[in-house]
């Protein structure tokens, strides 16, 4: 979208898509054709600028010509009139009262690029001109403002929406210009670009419209101790002013998710809006009609790269990390699930658009098993609380790993693993688990689970074996298949690591040693076993040539949770 | 901190000895140029003709495809050229440009565009590109044609002119036929107030030319407004059979 100058009476200046709008609303009387990148005037020009007429033109020839633009038109001062770019379109919208407080609700907290304008606008049943004039109608009355998609450096360019600076450059009219890298996964920006975000002034007069008031029935949830104790140290940090970030380290399968409802509901009633954010889709719609069922008197609205866009406002919004990058300055309370999970962990364009998404001293919550050394030390400097939810719901202790000694290394493949003199202590160790229960063995590569699949077929006739990887057209099928109980062994890369739980679940970790093994997937895949009241126990086995630094901490932060859960007395018996 | 030290290292030692990327950007062999010699030969076709009024690669010894030949083609234009084959990866790589938000693939491409072009056409006063309606171009964040017509422009020192203006969000040609093409894209355009460009050397720049409806149409309006020549300039056209 491109932007004149215009200018008043006085000689003041301002940036705008539609002069016509700024006559209408601020006596503007003169403009600049032709229109230029918002990024080019904010850039060359302040909008407190002095200068007359006739220099700000000779200044915009120069400033074109030092950017390398092709462009070698006059630029030409022109009165705004009936002849402008849409001024009958501005007369007729203009009047229309109602739209403005309508669409600030509906683009509450957003950061609106012009693609979602385009979309908006079809949701509304208007022109895409008029969703223009009236969001430009905000600013001019300072409810919202146009950001340039990305800022240019000194060298560099940096993205607005989430801060990357990996952008690549090309030539457009106006000189050189660029694309974000960073978030192109949900529509490339360009900087000729900008994105439309309401100011704050403009929240609290409309913020109560989905504010719900009703009396509330009293929760359908059921706390342990340990998860009671969790959810109340956790309503006690966020009320402090001195730390805005928290970090709740629990046990796999001690229901984390659940200790954040008490806060989430104190944060509704008190009309302010929160979001509960996961890395992945399948975590977002396995959530969403959860805290629906327990919100019910509110919409809990979904974003995910895998339903249409919803415009309705409302303070509960589940997403994904990545349409996080959306928001601007929005929630009072992001509750964030998996931060270590991929594609969040280690991902700081992600991790900026979380920040920037979260209101100036908002409050951000950290749910993991597993938190990141980043985090740890984040703790350790005292910049985020810690909260420890050691104890499983059903009040067991997480069983603790044992390590089994192979001398087998993941390259001995075929026949070579067949002679292996390591094999039959595998085999038997496998066996043994695979008497208690279904078995999930986990080895590190693609390739070896199709070798021990046929491996293990052999040897452990009377079992029904299966083996799946993530990109396994398959996959749906075996793991269902697994879940409920129709097939004794599954072989498998790290896709059933999180998130799943199976009645009954015994656990082996081939190649434990291996370096696609590090502290967090070995707690992971331990934490398969013992996650139902009806079956609380289990066996994990480490199998391995070595005892690794990530084994021994893996064994370690499940021992030191275990020490913790019964020093809290969070322990049956 | 190690990890970022390495990171830090190879990008250093990456600036000293410069990587040269030699890859070919269609078919991604090993290739000096940036097009590869059998991605040129297959796509490129500089041995066939252009049709002079569509751009259509051709077999035959004639100036006019057949379609031209029967009057179908555009008929406003002094002269059209096509860089090569509308197909197979020169279309993936178009199609990247346009539909995956990659309008820096072209640079790249820079020399051997501009050569075709001067090549092919006489020097203009003006590069106008065909314009995209605003509602596309929010959706995208660029214009392809423009982004084309920049990179000739800059190279050859000549000017560009966004004087055109499209009024109609038309369906996207590629979902019509050859006579629904032409309807679907009549007085979809303009010439911006204030434009200039009487008596003027035209270049028109698009991406794909297929029927020729659009540039058509743009040189329909040029031409209305006493344009002296207009010469039309793309990255992809049909090829008829031969």
């Amino acid at each position: 979208m491109l932007f004149y100058i215009v200018m008043n009476n006085h000689g003041e200046l301002n940036f705008s898509p539609v002069p016509a709008v700024d006559k209408l609303l601020k006596g503007a009387v003169r403009y600049l054709s032709p229109g230029l990148p918002l990024e080019f005037l904010e850039r060359y020009f302040g909008k407190e600028d002095n200068s007359s007429e006739n220099h700000i033109r000779q200044e915009i020839i120069l400033a074109l010509k030092k950017d390398g633009s092709v462009i070698t038109g006059q630029p030409k001062w022109l009165d705004i009139d009936g002849n402008s770019p849409y001024y009958e379109d501005c007369l007729k919208t203009l009047k229309e009262k109602d739209m403005l407080p309508r669409l600030l609700i509906m683009t509450k907290g957003r950061q609106l690029s012009e693609g979602e304008c385009s979309l908006l606008a079809k949701a509304l049943g208007l022109s895409s001109i008029e969703v223009l004039i009236i969001l430009h109608k905000a600013v001019v009355l300072k409810n919202g403002e146009w950001v340039p998609c990305l800022y240019r450096g000194k060298n560099t360019w940096r993205c607005e929406r989430c801060g990357d600076d990996h952008c690549e450059v090309w030539p457009s009219q106006y000189g050189d210009t660029a694309t974000c890298l960073g978030c192109k996964s949900i529509g490339a920006l360009t900087s000729l670009q900008v994105l439309f975000r309401q100011k704050l002034q403009a929240e609290n007069t409309i913020l109560t419209v989905d504010l719900v008031k009703e009396d509330w029935p009293g929760l359908d949830w059921q706390f342990t101790n340990a998860q009671s104790h969790a959810a109340q140290e956790l309503m006690n940090y966020s009320r402090s002013r001195e730390v805005n970030e928290t970090l709740v380290w629990a046990a796999c399968g001690a229901g984390k998710t659940e200790i954040t409802f008490p806060l989430i509901r104190e944060y509704l009633q008190e009309g302010k809006s929160v979001l509960f954010a996961a890395p992945r889709q399948d975590v977002v719609h396995d959530i969403q009609p959860r805290l629906q069922r327990h919100f019910s008197p509110y919409k809990v609205k979904i974003l995910s790269g895998a339903v249409q866009p919803d415009w309705a406002g409302s303070l509960l919004t589940v997403a994904t990390t990545h349409q996080v990058l959306r928001f601007y300055r929005s929630f009072h309370l992001v509750i964030f699930d998996e931060i270590d999970a991929y594609p969040y962990a280690g991902n700081k364009v992600l991790e900026y658009g979380m920040r920037k998404a979260t209101k100036e001293n908002g409050k951000i919550i950290y749910l993991t098993a597993t938190p990141s050394n980043v985090i740890l030390e984040k703790v350790a400097r005292q910049e985020c609380r810690l909260i420890r939810l050691p104890a499983r719901f059903h009040g067991y202790l997480v069983p603790v790993p044992e390590i089994l000694k192979i001398k087998l290394q993941a390259n001995v493949s075929g026949q070579d693993l067949l002679r292996h003199n390591s094999l039959s202590a595998i085999c038997e160790a496998l066996r043994e688990l695979a008497l208690i229960g279904q078995l999930i063995v986990f080895v590190p590569t693609v390739a070896l689970v199709t070798e021990w699949v046929k491996v293990l077929k052999l040897i452990l006739r009377d079992k029904k074996i299966e083996g799946s990887w993530s990109s396994d057209p398959e996959r749906k099928r075996k793991v269902s298949a697994f879940s409920s109980g129709n097939c004794d062994i599954l072989v498998c890369t790290s896709i059933l690591e999180r998130g799943v739980t199976i009645h009954g679940v015994q656990v082996a970790v081939l190649y434990a040693d291996h370096k696609l093994y590090d502290v967090r997937s070995l707690v992971q895949m331990a934490g398969r076993t013992g996650r139902t009241a009806a079956c609380p126990s289990g066996r994990t086995i480490f199998l391995a040539r070595s005892k690794t630094r990530a084994m021994k901490t893996a064994i370690n932060w499940i021992n030191e949770q275990n020490t913790l859960a019964i020093s809290g007395g969070f322990i049956h018996g | 901190m190690a990890s970022i030290f390495f990171t830090k290292a190879k990008e250093i030692t990456k600036l000293i000895w410069y990587e040269e990327n030699d890859n070919c950007r269609l078919c991604g062999k090993k290739s000096i140029e940036a097009v590869c010699q059998s991605c040129r030969e297959e796509y490129f076709r500089t041995e066939l003709r252009r049709c002079v009024s569509c751009g259509k690669l051709t077999g035959n010894e004639f100036t006019h495809c057949q379609d031209c030949q029967a009057g179908k083609g555009p008929k406003g234009l002094s002269k059209v050229t096509a860089v090569g084959y509308y197909d197979g990866a020169w279309k993936e790589f178009i199609h990247n440009i346009k539909y995956k938000g990659q309008p820096y693939l072209l640079i790249a491409l820079t020399d051997y565009l501009t050569s075709w072009a001067v090549k092919q056409l006489p020097p203009p006063d003006m590069i106008v590109p065909v314009p995209l309606h605003p509602n596309r171009l929010a959706q995208r964040g660029f214009n392809q044609a423009e982004v084309l017509a920049s990179i000739l422009g800059r190279n050859l020192g000549i000017s560009v002119q966004d004087n055109l203006v499209r009024f109609e969000d038309t369906r996207p040609q590629i979902s019509f036929g050859r006579y629904e093409r032409i309807n679907n894209i009549r007085n979809a355009f303009g010439l911006k107030p204030h434009a200039n460009i009487a008596e003027k050397i035209i270049w028109l720049v698009d991406d794909v030319i297929t029927t020729g409806a659009t540039i058509d149409e743009c040189a329909r309006i040029l031409r209305n407004n006493k344009a002296k020549a207009i010469y039309a300039f793309c990255l992809g056209a049909g090829k008829e059979g031969y």
